[in-house]
Formats: C-alpha cells, structure tokens, sequence
C-alpha cells in the first residue's frame, strides 16, 4: 500500500509538472509576455482600415480591450497588457493626416447630387492625384471601436 | 497512513486546480465578434467605402488589392513617404486597365439610359478590361520587388495581412452579402420581389467562379509566402496575371450581369438612379483626402 501511494505520489508530481510546462509554453508562445488563446481571423474589416502598432518585431492591434497579432495562421492576442504597449496607448497620438477615401457616401446623398454630368454621358474630371501621407504608427488611440475616417 | 492520503489528495488536487487554470491559456478562446458594417447602415463608415470601391472598380484585379493595402501600414512619415511614391507608380501601371473599365462602365451606363444594352459590345470590353488587367503585373515587377526592399519584415507582414482582409472585402462585395442584387439593389429602390427576381435570374446563368476564385487564392498564398521571406522577386509570381485578369474580369462580369438583368425590371426613377450611380463612380477609383 505504502508502494503504491509513492508510486501514485511521484506520478502526480511529474504528470502536474508537465502539464505546468506545456500550459506555459502555450501561454508565452514565443513572446516574453501571457498570450490568450487563438481563432482564425481578425475581422478583415478592422485589419484593412486600422493602421497596427509594432512590437516585438511584429505588427499589433488593439481590438476589444486586448492586444492581438498573427502568429502563423492564427491569431493571438497579450493575456495580460505588456507595459510597453499599456504606455503605448496612454500617449497622446500625433494628428495624423486624413486617410484616404475612395468613395462617396452615396446612401443618404439624392441620385441628382451624384455626380451625374449634366446631359448624361460624359467622363467626369479625372480624381486628384493623391496626397502624402505620414504621421506616426496610429494604432487606434486605446479605442477599441472601428476608427473612423 | 491518513496523513500520507491526505497528503496525496491535496497533490493531486493542486494538479488539478494548476491544469484547470492554464489549460485555457492555448486553448480556442471566443472569437471576438465581427464588426460587420452594412453599406446602408453607417454611411460613413471606412469599411463602406471599401465596399463600394470593391464591388464598383476592378481593374488590375489582385495588383489593385495591394495598392489599397498600403494605406494602413502604420508607417513613420518618412516611410510612408517612400511608400507614396511607389503607390503612385502602381497607379499609373493600372492607368490602361482603368480606361478600360471607364469605357465598360460608360457603356453599361448609357446602355440603360436607353433601355437597351448590347450584350455583344459589353462582353468585348469586358474582354479588354480583363486582357489590360492581365498586363499589369509584368509592369509591376519592379515596383512590386522596390515594395518589398522598403519595408521592414514586420511590415510586409502587415501588408500582407491587409491584402488577404481586402480579398475579404472583395468577396463580400461581390458575391457575398453586399454583392450588387443587394447592395446597388438597395440603393436604386429596387422592390424586395425586385431583388429576388434578379438574384434567381443570375444565379440561373452566372457559372459558379469556382477556378477562378482559386487561381485568386492560390496567388494569394504564394504572393503571401514570398512576399514575407528575405528575399522576394516578383517576376517569379507566375500566376500574378492569371488572377489579376481573373479577379478583373469576374467583378466586371458579375455588375455587367446585373445591369443586364434589373434593365428590362426598372422604373424610370429606379433606372435614372443606377445610371447616375454608374457615373458617380467613374470618378472614384485611386483614392482621394477626406475634404
């Protein structure tokens, strides 16, 4: 019985130590920081229209109050806000030069205000020639919402 | 004897407790909810406008997708400055299949204004939109390989990460829950019984894209996949053209169908909307500042 016990005994030991060690190594996943779980995608409609933030030599969002980024196929995100990325986000972000748009919001606008050249046919002047842009990394100011343009 | 079995309970417990709290660490954690924007919901929405470019502009097919991509790289100035000057060349590269899309366009549009669209003469230029489109990634090369000089490793991972989210977009916009049935179908007025009749029509007669979809997404990968190594040389993107001319054409084919279709359908109100809707984006394809 004695056997037994230390027999059970040293086999919870080594069987909770590894468990300890492969959790961990799933919760650090290469980065020196806690990252949560993974899922397939971001939502592409928040990954084109937000500008990321670089850390840890790769890009990062900041989406519904946590830190996310690729890694593979999949992506991650910061369990835990490094400290790096918490300062990051309580800066005050430089003015940024609008973002481009490339249509007009036509719902609410009437057919006549369109753009439709007078007399029908006809091709409209050509667009502006875009502006430069620059400003520093954006990322989205510690909102978690969709930006707006 | 207790003792020692006390002992073993409270290990294994701790066992238990330490597996239960870090098993959720690697584990699938919940989704975050998508942030779907209906075009007609929130008009200014940047994502709205991402639609309507999509689902109103393809020439250069994928080559068009990239140049979108560069906007939200998170760029310092200086960067960003660089990346300017080759987004412009990248422009102009696409400057034939776009006068060729211009062409189409007008065609659809004063087509029905007359109430009479010649099937034969679209066809042909959408042939000629996609044939231009084709030609585009030859061109490019060079821009394509300075791209990839300039950025830094994390950075062209980005960039990549927006090409795929705007095949995404693409796709919603086209064939997904703002293709044009719904989403012009919306904007013109057009009845629900209206839409319907449309959809059951063009689904009768548009195959579906299945090649094409993944000719587009097997570039994709291979353009993701070099795209992030060191070295990168997009000459050796054999299947650039294939799916430029393929995305090209598909969207192309897909607002051509549905003009098509709705013509014989619309009211005179509903007909004077689409066809200013038609021109209005003429204008609207390289991207402007918000005024």
């Amino acid at each position: 019985m004695t056997r037994l016990l230390s027999y059970l005994r040293k086999s919870a030991l080594v069987g909770t130590l590894c468990a300890t060690a492969l959790s961990l190594a799933g919760c650090y996943a290469g980065t020196g920081y806690a990252v949560g779980g993974d899922y397939d995608d971001l939502p592409p409609d928040f990954v084109v229209t937000t500008e990321p933030y670089y850390f840890e030599g790769r890009p990062v969002y900041w989406y519904h109050d946590h830190w996310h980024y690729r890694d593979g196929n999949h992506w991650r995100y910061y369990r835990s806000e490094p400290a790096p990325l918490r300062q990051y986000r309580s800066q005050p972000r430089l003015q940024r030069p609008a973002p481009r748009v490339y249509e007009r919001p036509s719902p609410s606008r009437p057919p006549a205000a369109r753009g439709a050249p007078p007399g029908g046919g006809g091709r409209p002047a050509p667009s502006r020639p875009p502006p430069a842009r620059g400003g520093a990394p954006r990322g989205d100011g510690g909102d978690h919402r969709m930006p707006r343009r | 004897m207790r003792s020692r079995q006390r002992k073993l309970a409270v290990l294994m417990g701790m066992g238990m407790w330490m597996l239960a709290s870090f098993s959720g660490c690697a584990g699938k954690a919940t989704r975050p909810p998508p942030q779907t924007v209906g075009d007609t919901t929130v008009e200014s929405s940047p994502v709205t406008d991402l639609l309507q470019h999509h689902r109103h502009h393809h020439h250069g097919g994928v080559l068009m997708l990239i140049t979108i991509s560069l906007d939200t790289l998170g760029l310092s100035p200086e960067e960003q400055a660089r990346i300017e000057e080759i987004r412009s060349d990248l422009v102009a590269k696409m400057g034939p299949a776009r006068s060729d899309e211009l062409q189409l366009v007008e065609l659809l549009a004063n087509g029905l204004e007359e109430s009479s669209l010649d099937p034969t003469k679209v066809n042909g230029a959408i042939a000629q939109m996609a044939t231009s489109s084709e030609a585009v990634h030859a061109s490019a090369i060079g821009d394509l390989n300075q791209l990839h000089a300039v950025l830094t490793p994390p950075q062209r991972g980005t960039l990549v990460d927006k090409l795929e989210g705007h095949w995404q977009l693409w796709k919603r916009a086209n064939t997904g829950e703002r293709r044009p049935t719904v989403a012009i179908g919306q904007e013109i007025g057009l009845t629900p019984d209206q839409i319907g009749r449309v959809q059951n029509q063009l689904d009768a007669q548009t195959p579906p894209p299945s090649e094409h979809e993944n000719e587009i997404q097997d570039y994709l990968r291979d353009f993701s996949h070099a795209f992030r190594a060191d070295t990168f040389d997009a000459g050796t993107l054999k299947a650039a053209s294939g799916a430029n001319r393929h995305l090209a054409e598909w969207g192309a084919t897909r607002l051509a169908r549905f003009c098509e279709v709705v013509n014989p359908m619309l009211t005179g109100e509903q007909r004077q909307k689409l066809v200013a809707l038609l021109r209005e984006h003429l204008d609207h394809d390289e991207g402007q500042a918000k005024e």
